[in-house]
């Protein structure tokens, strides 16, 4: 055998007919079983602060609809949207027990929202528990829960900077000192108020009355242009955090927080075009609390397709007083709380620049005043955008003036008006009208 | 090529031993001298000059002959010295019909599966005077073909003894010797079986045997590893002796069989274990023509992963951690390529793996679940031969060099993949930008000194690179080193030496548009020195014993800032060193004929070393940085924590009948090392993490009992096996845990206890044109984490069903041989999908809407299943071809089927999408040219 030379021998390359794919592809979520119970969803944040408590109770829904109310959509007409409601739990006892023997019950103000009947602070190194017994009369109770310690926020302060993302802006620091207890684990809400000037605002709107549309042989109405009987040209806007910001202070020597970037506000925010206040709140956590938080927030974080966080349950600190399983989501937690307010303008960080865009389109349009009777039986359509008195009573427009070809040079059917959507002239679309008690200009 | 070589040896063998096997009045006339001149003769008219001379009639086709050296003097030859001259250095054998004065030459392919059972040297002598052989009673030689044809392999008959009429009793005794015939060495352990009755015997070291048959008509049946089964018929008039000369088995060609050799899984003492040869897996259809060894390990019971594309697997509900994977006595930490599609093992280095499930042998351990040992093939000491391979995603080839005849020689084998092109065509737009490389190699040396000492040696590296999205890039390799002596130390005593080294590193290159870019790197090396011993006290006693020491260092991770405007802090963990030893003592007790023994304990001994500093942490709180009470530092080489145990494996069998046995096994385990994997499968870029101050090793227990039956003479293998496993302090990781450079792991992991139960029944058919298996598995694995406080307790402490809890598990595997030349094959595989944690609603909480999930593992994605097809053709057998070459044609998922790899969510504008990602969601059709020479 050895004698026979067997050479390897070089081939010809193979044509090769093959396709590999991965795909991923669309699952419908509600093909699946959903049995799940709505479970009860506790949130309070029980402080040291001497103020009425506020706990809220609600269920969770089965809808997998993320979006929340706060958001505004620009290009749906306004009450068209539908937002997104919460069911809450109504009529039910809360009341805070402490070891110490003090009890304070909470009676419901607006529904699900639960108010302690007189103004009360936790006190340090007390556990207290909060027990809920539903309107269906089952009973709950939550884990004790204690201030750890407190800590002072010692400085607030806004900076220009560039975001990790590369974008430039506003951030906004805090620096804070531990003041008594343990203070390692910190959390951060804030609530921001901006002023909003609506940028076509007039002194003068449309007034819409006796509007018959289906009147024949065309519609009747009066329409009147008349000064503004409430001011909506500034207004305020509050909006509450609803991101998870923490802070630990674990394995350095003091506990004390430098330079804790709580919110950074990219230059084209309109929120910041005019004047701009934010209050920070610090909460001192417990460490089961402070995880509970953390893990919370990792699965609100999105992931691509090869590193996925492994979701599961996380409960509630409250549980069945009965001892039956059922599974309690949210969090009642005991903190030691502190709070600063901050305030700054455009100007004191980007002077002389241009503002931010208004968050909405805002153009200057005309089209004919009235338009062909809803009860018509002429068959020839309109080939005119929506007439003014169709917009008017809508509620989505707002007046600026008569028209003006080099104002609105598009107009394919041009009336006798020029005007805007109504948040470009209204800005109560986007705020509240009245200056809060705490604005300082 | 060995197998032809050594069936020619055994033509040479028969040709000498012929005189001395015969009595004197049986001379053929085909030893009659005869004078054939070689000179200027066509093949043809050569060969028709020696039927002419000899009388006997040749046939072969001309073909076979073409080129053929017939240019030799042959004076006063017989017949067969003639044959075996000229056709000694070819593919060529030759078959004598005797009666018929017929002489078939045979084409080597042809021989393995069409030889005649009875002719080379399986004539066995009767050694008593007055016993006589009666060919022409015997049935006359046939050419065997599988036991489902028409004709037998059975030898010819033999009458045993002269019947006495003074002495009629109901059985006679039988005993003789069982030898080699081509090594003329006894054959100890032989079974030898009457048919159609429970008696067995087996022959003892020296091959002595002595059984009862019942007098007159008896068929007995031998089998033993490494020995050709054969069959005979005796008619026992007396007591009486007969020797056995038996042949060593043939490699039965392109069967996809799964099979030590024929009765071990009815007669070994160890239970669940399976063994799986490289070539006999390549006609399996897998993914893109890739032989793949360890997916093949899949379609077996107990076996299975959590979908396509996870690398690891799980045995018997194990984590993937749980796994020892030994390439030549060398652990390989990643043995696949590309999120586990490929295997990174070389298909024709590679000469088989051998699976425990169970018990596994004395010598191995610190895995809790499995073993999968791995060896590499032994080079060719004869001439140089190779094996290549040309497939849509790699290149492959092996080649086996002689460095000196009959004592070494030389294994190298290279693949690589160009598998860029897949990605590029995949439809997930973040894949079809990215990247995959992979290749692997290995060399092995085998150098046989004499009968008594041999020594080999293997280097083994494979390396992955790959990028998912376009600012990261991935890679990961294997690198190991093994040495290993083995050598006879007495007539009793063997002893292995080995020496190992395996390092196993993953880095990641991140460079994005920011200023975050960065570079990881994880590795792991460890060293192992192992001294085994055996030695084979008695018939009834074997022993196992021996030493192991490992050395593992482990750089956990660190991370460099790229570039001088990258703002990534550095971060580097210290590195972590451990110390792992055991002893070992095993006994295979043979207590009878009936119950067989395999005793086994071990002493396992680890220790963390410094240098290293360690927290200890408040007793009654959650751990967690909060809690830390101290921090200890330790200077090199000190021992920080050591733990260790013995370990019991014990296995027992029970022949019913010598074709159908019981087993029970139970044994024990501990394992020092554990992943961090916050990921439902194995990725590359999994960290191994030792047992330090904090974390502890894991512990497992397994009890099994199996029955095992073979049928129609070991044609059909059926096993129903059960077993029970409990786990206790195994790893896994809290919810949202970063595990990736953490410096304070043990935060992040919980401990808890696992159990698994299961029931595998497995049909194999071994032989025949139609052949393959069936396996069904009914399996749960379960999982309970249930600390002290809320954040060390998974679904309220209660026991929930593992990533890759697969409750039913259906394989089916048929290979159909239609002529030799093709062949189809078909896998068909079922599972129950695997459990996963769904959103099952919404809540109102701090301004915002979360999700709700549900209980970990509540859910199940969508049933696995899937077809593959293929079709093997082998390039002709034609002498002069230069190659052999056979392709295969496979369709990968025939069905279509979009199986699920995972299902995830993403929120998107607002609201939760549940999306499913396949790897391979349409069928994929390959084309593999294999050649070897």
């Amino acid at each position: 055998m050895e004698g026979e030379k067997i050479i390897y021998r070089s081939f010809m390359g193979l044509m090769l007919i093959i396709m590999a794919t991965a795909c991923v592809t669309e699952l419908e979520i509600e093909s699946f079983d959903q049995k799940e119970q709505p479970s009860l969803v506790v949130e309070a944040i029980l402080s040291d602060e001497l103020k009425t408590q506020v706990v809220y109770l609600s269920r969770s829904d089965s809808r997998l609809d993320l979006e929340t109310d706060t958001v505004y959509n620009p290009y749906l007409p306004l009450g068209i949207n539908p937002l997104d409601s919460v069911t809450v739990e109504s009529n039910a006892m809360v009341k805070v027990v402490a070891t110490n023997g003090t009890t304070v019950e909470f009676a419901e103000g607006e529904k699900g929202t639960y108010l302690s009947n007189q103004p009360f602070a936790l006190q340090m190194g007390v556990e207290y528990k909060l027990e809920i017994s539903t309107e269906s009369g089952i009973e709950y109770v939550s884990d004790p829960i204690k201030v750890q310690g407190t800590s002072q926020i010692s400085n607030l302060y806004a900076e220009r900077a560039i975001s990790d993302t590369g974008v430039e802006g506003v951030a906004i620091f805090i620096d804070s000192e531990p003041d008594q207890g343990s203070s390692e684990y910190y959390r951060y809400t804030f609530e921001e108020t901006y002023k909003i000037i609506a940028p076509y605002w007039v002194e003068s709107d449309f007034v819409l009355t006796n509007y018959d549309p289906c009147a024949l042989p065309v519609p009747t109405y009066d329409l009147e242009i008349s000064i503004r009987e409430v001011q909506n040209r500034v207004c305020y806007n509050t909006v509450s955090s609803n991101v998870i910001i923490q802070s630990s202070t674990l394995g350095s020597p003091v506990s004390k927080i430098s330079r804790k970037m709580v919110r950074f506000i990219g230059r084209d925010n309109f929120i910041i075009s005019h004047r701009y206040s934010i209050l920070v709140k610090q909460y001192v956590q417990e460490s089961e609390a402070f995880s509970f938080y953390e893990t919370l927030k990792s699965f609100s974080q999105s992931d691509n397709i090869f590193s996925q966080v492994q979701p599961g349950a996380i409960y509630a600190n409250v549980h069945r007083k009965d001892g039956i399983d059922e599974n309690v989501l949210g969090y009642v937690e005991a903190v030691g709380a502190s709070e600063s307010r901050l305030f700054f303008n455009y100007d004191d960080f980007f002077p002389g620049e241009a503002l931010p865009d208004y968050p909405f389109n805002c153009n200057l349009v005309s089209t004919p005043e009235s338009h062909t009777s809803y009860c018509t039986s002429d068959p020839i359509g309109n080939p005119c955008p929506l007439s003014v008195i169709e917009q008017v009573n809508q509620g989505t427009i707002s007046y600026y003036g008569p028209y003006d070809e080099l104002l609105a040079p598009n107009s394919s059917c041009p009336g006798p008006y020029l005007f805007t959507p109504r948040v470009c002239g209204d800005c109560t679309l986007l705020g509240k009208n009245v200056e809060p008690d705490f604005w300082m200009e | 090529m060995s197998t032809l070589y050594n069936y020619l040896i055994t033509v040479k063998d028969w040709v000498y031993l012929l005189p001395l096997l015969f009595l004197t009045q049986m001379v053929f006339s085909q030893d009659v001298p005869i004078t054939v001149s070689g000179e200027e003769k066509s093949q043809t008219e050569f060969f028709a000059e020696l039927e002419e001379k000899s009388g006997y009639k040749l046939f072969y086709l001309k073909d076979w002959v073409d080129g053929l050296h017939v240019d030799k003097d042959f004076v006063d030859a017989t017949l067969t010295e003639i044959l075996d001259s000229i056709l000694s250095e070819t593919n060529l054998n030759y078959y004598v019909l005797e009666n018929e004065k017929r002489i078939f030459l045979l084409q080597n392919g042809i021989i393995y599966d069409d030889l005649p059972l009875g002719f080379f040297g399986k004539q066995d002598s009767l050694v008593q005077g007055q016993n006589t052989i009666s060919p022409q009673n015997a049935p006359p030689p046939a050419f065997f073909a599988e036991t489902n044809a028409q004709t037998t392999d059975r030898l010819p008959l033999v009458r045993i003894g002269k019947a006495d009429r003074q002495d009629l009793r109901e059985s006679y005794s039988l005993s003789g010797k069982a030898i080699n015939a081509r090594t003329g060495e006894p054959i100890p352990d032989l079974a030898i079986r009457i048919k159609g009755r429970g008696t067995m015997a087996i022959t003892d070291e020296q091959g002595n045997y002595n059984m009862e048959l019942p007098a007159g008509y008896n068929v007995i049946t031998t089998s033993a590893m490494g020995i050709k089964d054969s069959e005979r018929e005796v008619i026992m008039y007396n007591d009486g002796s007969l020797n056995l000369n038996l042949g060593e088995s043939l490699e039965q060609l392109d069967e996809v069989v799964v099979e030590a050799d024929a009765v071990s899984n009815v007669e070994e003492a160890i239970t669940s274990s399976e063994e799986i040869e490289s070539e006999e897996s390549k006609n399996i259809p897998l993914v893109l023509g890739e032989r793949n060894i360890l997916e093949v390990a899949k379609a077996l019971p107990g076996i299975s992963s959590a979908g396509e594309g996870a690398s690891g697997l799980n045995v018997r509900g194990g984590k993937t951690d749980q796994n020892l994977v030994l390439l030549d006595d060398a652990v390989i930490y990643n043995p696949t390529h590309f999120f586990g599609i490929f295997q990174a093992l070389n298909p024709f280095t590679t000469e088989k793996v051998n699976i425990y499930k169970g018990a596994a042998p004395v010598e191995f351990g610190g895995r809790l679940s499995s073993v999968f040992d791995i060896e590499t093939k032994n080079g060719n000491v004869e001439k140089i031969s190779g094996e290549g391979s040309i497939g849509p995603v790699t290149g492959n080839l092996a080649l086996e060099i002689p460095l000196k005849k009959e004592k070494s020689s030389l294994v190298v084998g290279g693949r690589g993949a160009y598998a860029d092109w897949i990605l590029r065509s995949l439809d997930d737009e973040s894949l079809s930008n990215s990247e995959a490389s992979f290749f692997d190699g290995i060399v092995k040396y085998h150098h046989r000194f004499d009968e008594n000492s041999e020594v080999r040696g293997t280097a083994y590296y494979s390396k992955d690179k790959f990028s998912i999205t376009s600012d990261s890039l991935y890679n990961y390799s294997n690198r190991l080193f093994s040495v290993r002596w083995a050598h006879k130390l007495s007539e009793r005593t063997n002893g292995v030496l080995t020496a190992g080294n395996s390092d196993y590193n993953f880095g990641v290159d991140y460079e994005s548009e920011g200023n975050n870019d960065f570079e990881l790197d994880y590795a792991i090396n460890e060293s192992e020195l192992k001294y085994k011993l055996r030695t084979r006290l008695n018939d009834k006693h074997t022993l196992d014993y021996g030493l192991t020491a490992k050395y593992y260092s482990v750089n956990p991770g660190s991370i460099d800032p790229k570039g001088n405007d990258s703002n990534v802090a550095p971060v580097d963990i210290e590195e972590e060193q451990a110390l792992e030893g055991a002893l070992f003592l095993g006994d295979e007790f043979k207590v009878s004929d009936r119950l067989l023994l395999s005793l086994g304990a071990r002493y396992m001994f680890y220790s963390a070393m410094g240098k290293a500093t360690q927290n200890t942490y408040e007793e009654g709180a959650p751990r967690n940085e909060s809690t830390v009470q101290d921090t200890i530092s330790y200077g090199s080489g000190e021992f920080i924590k050591t733990y260790g145990g013995p370990e019991a494996r014990v296995s027992a069998r029970y022949l019913i009948t010598p074709d159908f046995s019981v087993k029970a096994s139970f044994n024990n385990a501990y394992q020092f090392i554990h992943t961090l994997s916050n990921n439902t499968t194995v990725s590359p870029i999994d960290t191994w993490k030792l047992s330090d101050l904090n974390i502890k090793p894991q512990k497992g227990y397994q009890a099994t009992l199996g029955f095992y039956k073979n049928f129609e003479e070991n044609m059909y293998e059926l096993s129903l096996e059960g077993y029970y496993k409990r786990m206790d302090d195994v790893l896994d990781f809290k919810t949202g845990a970063d595990l990736l450079l953490n410096e304070n792991v043990e935060t992040e992991v919980l401990q808890g206890e696992g159990k698994a139960y299961g029931v595998e029944f497995l049909l194999k058919k071994n032989k025949g044109i139609l052949n393959g298996w069936l396996s069904y598995t009914y399996s749960r694995s379960l999982y309970k984490f249930d600390g002290e406080y809320p954040e060390e307790r998974i679904n309220d402490g209660k026991f929930f069903p593992s990533n890759f809890d697969k409750p039913h598990d259906v394989s089916l595997i048929v290979n159909y041989k239609l002529t030799r030349r093709f062949s189809f094959s078909m896998n068909f595989a079922y599972q129950t999908g695997r459990p996963i944690t769904y959103p099952v609603g919404t809540f109102r909480f701090n301004n915002s809407d979360y999700v709700v999930f549900s209980d970990r593992n509540k859910y199940r994605i969508p049933d696995y299943y899937r077809l593959d097809l293929g079709i093997n053709i082998e390039g002709n057998h034609k002498k002069k071809k230069l190659a052999h070459s056979f392709i295969t044609l496979q369709v990968y998922n025939v069905l279509g089927r979009n199986n699920p790899y995972s299902v995830f969510f993403v929120t998107e504008d607002g609201e939760v999408k549940a999306l499913q990602s396949s790897i391979f969601g349409v069928p994929i059709p390959s084309i593999t040219y294999n050649f070897k020479f």
